[in-house]
């Protein structure tokens, strides 16, 4: 009985001292989709992917986020097995180069925040480096970030020319089949505290 | 009508009907150059946050006659080649 007593109150000692841990600000891992819609006058494409992300939020201090979320090719597909291949051939992305697409932050402008019950929700412009295609540019977009607890939630969405990442595709379909530039967005949620 | 003829004849109407499903199905849901082996499912919940948000997913699609120009130009080109052919070795047959 003294045993099981004991394991008792250890377990809630652990507990409560893990507690705050769990909703303590840090380190989010993030998992979520991804999207890009190329709409070129003879055809729209609609690619879905995951995404991977882990940044250091605050959300007492917002402005202060960083941290890196990727896109692997091997996981975007647009609905035409041919297409993918074709996507993730020498001639558009190089997937066997250049394997994934990355957005990675340090710093941001906090825009607006709110709050309705639990819910905190911040609209901040974040200012990183994009890589697709193995060439990396400089990218200022807007996210809105919500928490509420433990949870975060991330939204972003931005234009993508495919030109400045030197992606050049087949001739003659550049434009036509495929847009110069796509809209991509991401939608991503992980938990603060999470490994 | 000899049987070469109906063959061609066949093989023609069979190359027109290729072509009148892609551009029917084309018309009612967009044309397409790549055929469509999987299509987009839109699910739309409210999250934790209390958001509307929607998630895509992509499916095997259903309708194995929504075929993209990728699948009915080839197969619509080789069946209007072989009634062509079918006309002239008919023609070559009887002249």
């Amino acid at each position: 009985m003294n045993t099981f007593k004991s394991s008792i109150t250890s377990l809630l000692t652990v507990a409560l001292l893990s507690a705050p841990a769990l909703s303590a600000p840090g380190n989010v891992k993030f998992k979520g989709q991804a999207r890009f819609v190329s709409d070129a006058p003879m055809e729209k494409i609609n690619g879905i992917g995951s995404a991977v992300g882990s940044v250091n939020f605050d959300p007492e201090a917002p402005a202060s986020v960083s941290g890196k979320i990727s896109v692997p090719l091997s996981s975007m597909e647009t609905g035409n097995k041919k297409r993918d291949e074709h996507m993730r051939g020498g001639e558009w992305l190089e997937a066997n180069k250049c394997p994934d697409i990355s957005f990675e932050f340090s710093g941001a402008k906090l825009l607006d925040q709110s709050s309705k019950g639990d819910v905190k929700a911040f609209k901040l412009e974040v200012e990183g480096k994009f890589t697709v295609h193995c060439v990396t540019k400089p990218l200022k977009t807007t996210v809105t970030l919500k928490t509420k607890g433990p949870l975060v939630k991330v939204d972003s969405a931005f234009p993508v020319v495919l030109a400045d990442h030197k992606i050049k595709g087949k001739e003659g379909v550049m434009g036509s089949k495929v847009g110069n530039s796509v809209k991509a967005s991401v939608s991503l949620k992980g938990k603060m505290g999470s490994k | 009508m000899s049987g070469l003829q109906k063959v061609a004849a066949l093989c023609l109407l069979a190359s027109t009907l290729v072509m009148g499903l892609w551009a029917y199905k084309g018309v009612t849901t967009g044309f397409k150059l790549a055929t469509p082996e999987k299509i987009e499912v839109k699910t739309t919940s409210v999250d934790e946050f209390g958001d509307e948000v929607e998630r895509l997913e992509l499916v095997e699609n259903p309708d194995k006659l929504d075929i993209g120009l990728d699948l009915a130009g080839p197969i619509s080109g080789v069946l209007g080649a072989l009634a062509v052919g079918l006309f002239l070795l008919d023609r070559k047959q009887k002249g």
